[in-house]
């Protein structure tokens, strides 16, 4: 077990090391192997194979039931994976021996419902992880929680409860949450979904001043004006399968699979 | 007779004579003085009647062994007669500023190896001031017990020792009186019984009573002589479930973890002890905790014992109630803590949980008003809970108004608990209040926009 | 007054009234079916509707059966010297035997208020108390009271009884509401005293170690003694003397001289002591 950690330390400074350098800006950060997810009966993914550099905005698209927000579950194995390999920093997080607490701290998620902690008011709905999984002070969490509010403009809402807050105010606090766990990825799923109209956007200027900063990302959403604008790679799937992945004008505006074609028309 | 036995055959005396030789003729010397004693003192005291015992009948609702004065009671005066004695006539004292009547008065002689055989004796009886003196038809001459009850006795509203004195007279004209008589310990009347018994004389009360219906549900009198006596056992339920309450939280909680658990052993032993809990009759478990494990060799006291039964099965009931509190708990939750790395004890603890309990605290306020309610069920086994002393009274008065005392008891804990229960429903049910009101979500938006 | 208007309307529609109430009591009411011949003969003689009962043409018994040998249950059947009394008093008057169960502390209150039972059969001593609430017949027999204690407990002994009992050490079992907690509440004042509402269970309290003696009528304690409690000893006996009567409610001097002139008539053709040999045995 020691052993493990040490090795697994190393590995982190080892990636952190290469990531300052950019030497390793062709080792993707996470790769998605050959991915297979069935719930009982039905197969939900049927073999997916995506790779993502660091620093990479990645939008998912697809119909519902397409399998996308599966796959993004897959990722930090809140869904297990059938079969089929996810590396993240080199590391098989598929594997049973892996911490999977270890590796979900270094992977950020927001929710469609953002699932704050209704009994903890914002500030520490912030910091609760913080201090429990990262083992920092209750001032060092305070300190990088209210850091994280202000990131994502809610200071002063740090001691309202979930209640109290609008969705897309809730939706970015959820942010926030991730955000102080300081992940080296940061997974979307569907953030926008759920928010009324008007209140999208102040959740997608947080998502895109997060991409402008260099996170990496990987968002589920069907807002095609973001992928159009943020995304450095845009991944179509339907049926359980990559349909299709190319730079987002590309894709918009030249689809090579008809299928990728009919979905963006019926959208627009 | 006994305390002399005692000092001849004292071992500590022996001993010191064999081992100073030197003092053995000392010893000799108080050894023959013991034994003198031994035989002369009883022959000179051989009375012809010697005090058994002299007891009041306890008349206090507040404590079954207290006699107070003022109310009624009953003496039991009893002494031995020797064999051949003839005694005549006995004069009885009654102590000062007591009341007595020669009603009912009961005169009987016991004798047989075991005083078990009562012999019918023939008296007049006659009463000047203080002295109740009873002539005997015939002397009594049979060894035996002399046991006189005299009823209808009051003694001083005030209380104190209370000593009866008795004479009597032997055939061959010889008084004596009878020594050692014990004393009767009385109270001062309570102020409960002292009002009560004011009311009693009160015609409006006389009026209300003589309704049959009021004066079985709602005596005024008994309502106050009953009321001290109900708020004992008040506080015996009250204490039952407020130890007993607090306890079972952690025992519901630990079986509703075991039940959600994945460890198929831990789930089984749960599941099988709050199956088998609910689907029994609490007043059954209250028989075998308490006259089964006493005879498996578990020997707890009372109270412990109630307490813990009430412990063990409002834990089953808890258990049921975090289970589907933990249940309600949208799942999002769960996957938000486990995405930030928590554990799943973590997740449990600060994310579950707290909110559970917001969930619960409905259900458990009515669990507390139905364990509360249940510590009657103790009265079974003769834990003094409310409704146990309620029914003491009611067995002695023939009144249902300790009933009505005591469902008051139960009432004035029972009532604002629901009445706390169902606003703790609604909030639930819709939000927390509000520290801060929502502004309206565009302006909102628009204001915390960053940009 | 209104009782017997009540009373007068239902003789006449007694007889059909009395076959409903009977056939729909159900429960803890258990009808004790007479001999039919005898009460056919005897039916006569009383004039039923007289006696203002709860349940016309029957004489309904308040008993606790945790009392042997006068009121038992055996099986599901009402078993004792009270119960036999009972029975022979019903057959006497023409009427319709019926048992109902209460808790023996309930029973004195139960026939006072009136409405569940006509009388309190169940081992009622005489007390100036409770005559203040009921009416008492004529006795029909006589107890004493005694306190029984674990063989291996060597603290009480014969000798010293009387002393240790009343010692605030001692912790006495008797049943609620009985003359034998009166009796312990006056002799021993310092011991605590646990209450229940079933005799038996307090017999069942000293064997399992909840209470160091118990006291009560000394023919009940030497049954239970010679049954299910033979590792229990009598120490200590009073000549008591109490008078076991049936309870009556106070305004019903009616019934009260039908079931004296009862036990008078069983007294004299020897009926009670033959059912007292045959249950003491």
């Amino acid at each position: 077990m020691s052993d493990a950690v040490v090795n697994e330390a190393e590995k982190d400074a080892e990636v952190a090391e290469a990531a300052q350098k950019g030497a390793s800006a062709n080792e993707p950060i996470l790769r998605i192997v050959d991915l297979h997810k069935s719930f009982g009966q039905t197969v939900v993914l049927r073999g997916i194979d995506i790779d993502i550099h660091r620093g990479e905005v990645v939008v998912v698209l697809g119909p519902s039931g397409s399998g996308k927000s599966t796959m993004l579950r897959c990722l930090n194995r809140l869904e297990e994976p059938t079969s089929g390999k996810i590396l993240f920093e080199g590391q098989d997080i598929t594997d049973s021996k892996t911490d999977v607490n270890d590796v979900r701290k270094r992977m950020g998620m927001v929710f469609q419902q953002f699932n704050l902690f209704p009994h903890l008011d914002a500030l520490h709905n912030v910091m609760l992880a913080q201090q429990k999984v990262l083992g920092r002070s209750a001032e060092e969490a305070e300190r990088v929680a209210r850091e994280q509010l202000a990131r994502v403009g809610l200071a002063e809402r740090a001691d309202y409860y979930p209640d109290e807050l609008s969705g897309g105010q809730q939706q970015r606090v959820a942010i926030a949450r991730a955000l102080a766990m300081e992940p080296h990825v940061m997974l979307f799923d569907e953030a926008t979904s759920a928010l009324d109209p008007e209140l999208v956007r102040g959740v997608l200027d947080v998502m895109r001043e997060l991409a402008e900063q260099g996170m990496t990302m990987v968002v589920v959403t069907h807002e095609m004006g973001f992928a159009r604008d943020v995304a450095d790679r845009v991944v179509f799937m339907e049926g359980g399968y990559v349909v299709e992945e190319g730079a987002p004008e590309q894709l918009f505006t030249n689809p090579k699979s008809p299928r990728t074609a009919e979905f963006l028309g019926s959208i627009n | 007779m006994r305390s002399e036995e005692k000092h001849v055959n004292s071992p500590t005396f022996f001993e010191y004579g064999r081992r100073r030789g030197a003092s053995v003729l000392l010893a000799v010397l108080v050894f023959a003085v013991a034994l003198v004693g031994a035989l002369v003192v009883p022959a000179e005291r051989a009375e012809a009647m010697e005090a058994v015992k002299c007891t009041g009948r306890p008349n206090s609702e507040d404590d079954p062994t207290v006699i107070m004065g003022a109310t009624e009671s009953r003496i039991t005066f009893e002494a031995s007669i020797a064999e051949g004695e003839g005694v005549s006539s006995l004069t009885l004292h009654i102590p000062d500023g007591t009341s007595f009547s020669t009603n009912d008065l009961a005169v009987t002689l016991l004798t047989g190896d075991d005083l078990m055989t009562r012999n019918e004796v023939d008296y007049t009886e006659s009463v000047d001031g203080q002295d109740l003196t009873l002539e005997f038809a015939e002397p009594i001459t049979q060894e035996g017990h002399l046991n006189i009850l005299v009823y209808e006795v009051f003694f001083p509203t005030e209380g104190g020792e209370m000593q009866l004195e008795a004479t009597y007279e032997l055939t061959d004209g010889t008084e004596e009186s009878i020594e050692g008589i014990p004393v009767i310990s009385v109270e001062g009347i309570s102020l409960t019984e002292s009002i009560s018994q004011w009311l009693e004389e009160q015609a409006w009360v006389q009026a209300w009573n003589s309704n049959r219906f009021l004066h079985l549900f709602f005596d005024p009198s008994l309502l106050v002589t009953s009321f001290p006596v109900v708020l004992t056992g008040f506080f015996m339920s009250i204490s039952i479930v407020a130890v007993a309450f607090p306890l079972a939280i952690p025992m519901g909680l630990l079986l509703a973890l075991m039940r959600i658990s994945k460890l198929r052993l831990l789930r089984g032993i749960a599941t099988t002890y709050v199956n088998i809990v609910r689907g029994t009759p609490l007043f059954l478990q209250i028989y075998v905790a308490f006259f089964g494990l006493p005879l498996a060799g578990i020997q707890i006291p009372n109270f412990i014992l109630g307490v813990t039964v009430m412990c063990m099965n409002s834990g089953a009931y808890m258990c049921e109630i975090f289970r589907a509190g933990i249940l309600s708990i949208n799942k999002g939750q769960t996957e938000a803590a486990r995405s930030l790395g928590m554990n799943g004890a973590q997740t449990m603890f600060y994310v579950i949980l707290p909110q559970m309990f917001r969930i619960v605290i409905p259900n458990l306020t009515s669990e507390f008003i139905v364990l509360y309610k249940d510590t009657s069920l103790l009265a079974a086994v003769g834990i003094m809970e409310l409704v146990m002393y309620a029914r003491t009274i009611v067995a002695s008065t023939g009144s249902i108004t300790p009933y009505i005392v005591a469902a008051l008891f139960y009432l004035v804990i029972t009532l604002p608990l629901s009445k706390v229960t169902r606003h703790l429903e609604d909030r639930v049910r819709g939000h927390r209040s509000r520290k801060h009101a929502v502004e309206p979500e565009a302006a909102a938006e628009k204001g915390a926009s960053h940009e | 007054m209104k009782s017997m208007t009540r009373r007068n309307f239902l003789t006449v529609a007694g007889a059909v009234a009395s076959t409903a109430a009977l056939a729909g009591c159900g429960g803890e009411k258990a009808v004790e079916t007479t001999d039919d011949t005898t009460a056919d003969d005897t039916a006569e003689e009383t004039d039923d509707s007289g006696l203002g009962l709860v349940t016309e043409g029957s004489i309904t018994f308040a008993v606790s059966p945790d009392y042997p040998p006068f009121e038992n249950l055996e099986d599901g059947e009402y078993v004792g010297l009270d119960m036999d009394l009972g029975r022979a008093i019903a057959e006497q008057l023409g009427l319709e035997c019926v048992y109902t169960n209460l808790d023996f502390d309930g029973i004195v209150p139960a026939i006072a208020a009136g409405g569940q039972a006509d009388a309190g059969l169940s081992g009622i001593s005489i007390t100036p108390d409770r005559e203040k609430q009921v009416n008492f017949s004529e006795p029909y027999y006589i107890d004493n009271q005694a306190v029984a204690v674990p063989s291996s407990s060597t603290d009480v002994t014969e000798d010293n009884a009387a002393e240790v009992l009343n010692t605030a050490e001692m912790t006495i079992a008797v049943q609620s509401g009985s003359t034998g907690a009166d009796f312990a509440a006056e002799n021993f004042p310092n011991a605590e005293q646990l209450a229940f509402p079933l005799f038996t269970d307090a017999f069942a309290a000293v064997a399992a170690g909840q209470a160091d003696a118990v006291c009560g009528n000394l023919a009940v304690v030497e049954q239970m003694l010679a049954g299910a409690y033979t590792d229990l000893h009598v120490v200590l006996t009073s000549a008591t003397g109490e008078e076991y009567a049936i309870a009556v409610n106070k305004d019903n001097p009616e019934l009260l001289n039908a079931i004296n002139d009862a036990i008078t008539t069983l007294k004299d053709d020897g009926t009670i002591d033959e059912l007292i040999s045959a249950n003491m045995g």
